[in-house]
């Protein structure tokens, strides 16, 4: 099990103002961060960019010293036994990085390997295996730079696993990746937890992914967890925060007009109309699922020509909570 | 750590001998063949041939080309091993490796020793094959002293390795690869008597080249090679050299673990 209390992490960045003037900004990453991985649990860290959550990663992953808080991993202190530590986490991040370009799968797993002090034999085994887990094994022996994007980011995954790690951290790795990729990466996620029993910390800002494979989220904002929860659970305020419907039809008459503007003061909603080819087009946002009332009222004055539930947007519901969040604080 | 310093040197020679290995080790030979056609042509045009009764008494010896010579091989070391290990960080940090390396247990000095053993067999490499282009212009050593002259090798090698720890930790701290680079590299050779004997370098300046062990290395080489002069007679220099080294080794390692430990902060993602 790994626990984490209040981890806290600034950054110290200097800034060039003139040639010689220079001062310092503190930025604070992560403000006190609480979260528990549960070994074969996948659990999900949800945020907009610059949330925190590659500093998180990097904490539990021993890079970056936390400045505050604690982390135990399986009973180990994160700073003082990060020696000991590094031998059962791996972190994987988005991206084509973190493996040697000039190097060819079979070489690059080899060094890493060895920089875990694997013995030789098993790490021939270990090497066999993983290349063939993540589909490598026709072009396991040439220069990583002739690979693909998707090839060098399955490289990545077989390096993050190659000290076999109890937890692993995976920092947005679907970023990028063509959506036939992005989806087997996701089933072998979900496997390494169920099959491997392995504890896996995911981040990502999107919302599906954490839904189709989270046992738990957790969502952060500016350094600070706004809100966690099962994915049923997240989903459904994310929904709840942010729903939007575009709906075209005949006719909009003053009548209509009036009853409609009425009922979204009610529920506190906005919306937008434009003439569009012998109909209106209506754009409407709402904090509530008002799909019923809506189609109820407009057909009462009209034909309904098409009507669009939109995708909820992570982006809206992380502004919606963590307003409320700020209000709830000021309220106290 | 073994471990580490194997696997390592035989990661960079695998990468070396894949990008580009013969245009890399020509390049280098070219720039030692011309420092060398430089210093002749100095030796014979401008000097006719002719040291001053200065360069003998300040180098011992009245074979300018062989000095020269020797000077070049020590600076190809210098740039092979010093420059290029103390780049080893900053070029995983670019390359965007650095995390893959230090999320693993990875010994850092081992690490390091892997790059400098690398650097010293690929050096080896060129200063064979410097010798060979160089044989023309007469790289004589009737009276060599071997014992001497190996042992000199071998601090210098631990003194070149503790000066790119240093190096290295500098480049990571500020994130510069280009200034420190070249500024060290050009200190290094104006300074420490690759070409001339440093008595001819203004006294201020000399006490400068005093603090670097390349200075002792390159006297104790020649001393060793052209005039043939014992350990014993050379204690003095052999000390200094052995101190100088091991102050910079001993700096370096402190440095270095407290430079990586926040390196994976000074890399914006
Ligand atoms: N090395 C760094 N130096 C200074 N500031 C940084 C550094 N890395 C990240 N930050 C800042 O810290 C905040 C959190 O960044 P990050 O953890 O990368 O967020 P996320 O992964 O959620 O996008 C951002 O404001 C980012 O600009
Ligand atoms: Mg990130």
């Amino acid at each position: 099990m790994l626990i984490a209390k209040g981890l806290k992490k600034n950054y110290i960045s200097k800034e060039k103002n003139g040639f010689f003037r220079s001062s310092v900004k503190t930025i604070e990453a992560v403000k006190g961060i609480d979260l528990t991985i549960e070994p074969g649990k996948i659990v999900g860290l949800l945020g907009l960019n610059g949330a925190g959550k590659t500093t998180t990663i990097k904490m539990l992953s021993t890079l970056l010293e936390p400045d505050e808080g604690s982390c135990s991993v399986d009973g180990l202190d994160l700073v003082k036994d990060a020696f000991k530590i590094k031998h059962i986490v791996n972190m994987i991040a988005g991206g084509e990085r973190m493996v040697y370009w000039r190097l060819t799968a079979t070489e690059n797993l080899e060094y890493f390997g060895k920089l875990y002090n694997i013995p030789k034999n098993e790490l021939k085994n270990r090497i066999d295996g993983l290349i063939e887990f993540v589909g490598l094994k026709e072009r396991a022996n040439e220069p990583v730079e002739k690979y693909s994007k998707g090839m060098k980011q399955r490289l990545q995954i077989a390096r993050g696993l190659i000290n076999d790690p109890k937890y692993l951290f995976m920092d947005e790795p679907t970023l990028g990746l063509d959506a036939p990729i992005a989806r087997d990466l996701r089933k072998f996620t979900k496997s390494l937890a169920r099959e491997k029993g392995k504890g896996i910390l995911l981040t990502s800002h999107y919302i599906n992914e954490i839904e189709e494979l989270c046992d738990y989220v957790y969502i952060i904002d500016q350094g600070l967890k706004i809100m966690e929860g099962t994915p049923k659970e997240i989903a459904s305020i994310v929904a709840n925060c942010t729903n939007q419907y575009k709906i075209k039809m005949l006719d909009f008459s003053e009548k209509l007009k009036s009853q409609f503007e009425t009922f979204l003061r009610t529920v506190q909603s906005d919306y937008f109309i434009e003439a569009a080819d012998g109909g209106y087009e209506i754009d409407v946002t709402s904090h509530m699922d008002i799909q019923g009332e809506l189609i109820a009222l407009l057909s009462q004055h009209t034909k309904i020509i098409s009507f669009a539930a939109m995708e909820p947007k992570l982006e809206d519901a992380i502004i919606t909570l963590s307003e409320v969040k700020a209000y709830e604080q000021i309220h106290a | 750590m073994i471990n580490h310093i194997l696997s390592t040197a035989k990661r960079n020679l695998t990468m070396q001998t894949r990008a580009y290995p013969i245009d890399f080790f020509i390049s280098k030979l070219l720039s030692c063949f011309f420092t060398i056609l430089g210093a002749f042509f100095m030796y014979n045009i401008v000097f006719k041939g002719n040291v001053s009764i200065h360069f003998i008494k300040f180098s011992g010896t009245s074979d300018y080309m062989s000095f020269a010579i020797l000077g070049c091989f020590t600076n190809l070391f210098v740039r092979g091993t010093f420059l290029n290990v103390s780049r080893s960080f900053i070029t995983e940090m670019r390359e965007g490796t650095l995390d893959s390396l230090l999320i693993s247990p990875v010994n850092y000095m081992g690490y390091l020793s892997g790059n400098m053993l690398e650097q010293t067999m690929i050096t080896s490499g060129e200063l064979l094959a410097a010798m060979i282009i160089t044989l023309p212009f007469g790289l004589r050593f009737p009276s060599i002293n071997v014992v001497s002259t190996l042992l000199c090798i071998s601090i210098t090698l631990i003194s070149l390795f503790g000066m790119a720890i240093i190096l290295s930790g500098i480049m990571v701290y500020f994130k510069d690869t280009y200034l420190s680079q070249n500024t060290v590299f050009s200190v290094l050779f104006l300074t420490t008597g690759v070409l001339f004997p440093i008595q001819y370098l203004p006294s201020w300046i000399q006490v400068f080249s005093n603090l670097i062990p390349v200075t002792y290395s390159l006297r104790i080489l020649r001393n060793s090679v052209l005039v043939g002069l014992d350990i014993v007679s050379q204690a003095r220099d052999f000390i200094t050299l052995a101190l100088l080294s091991a102050i910079y080794f001993a700096v370096g390692v402190l440095l270095i673990n407290k430079i990586m430990k926040k390196a994976p902060e000074k890399q914006f993602i």
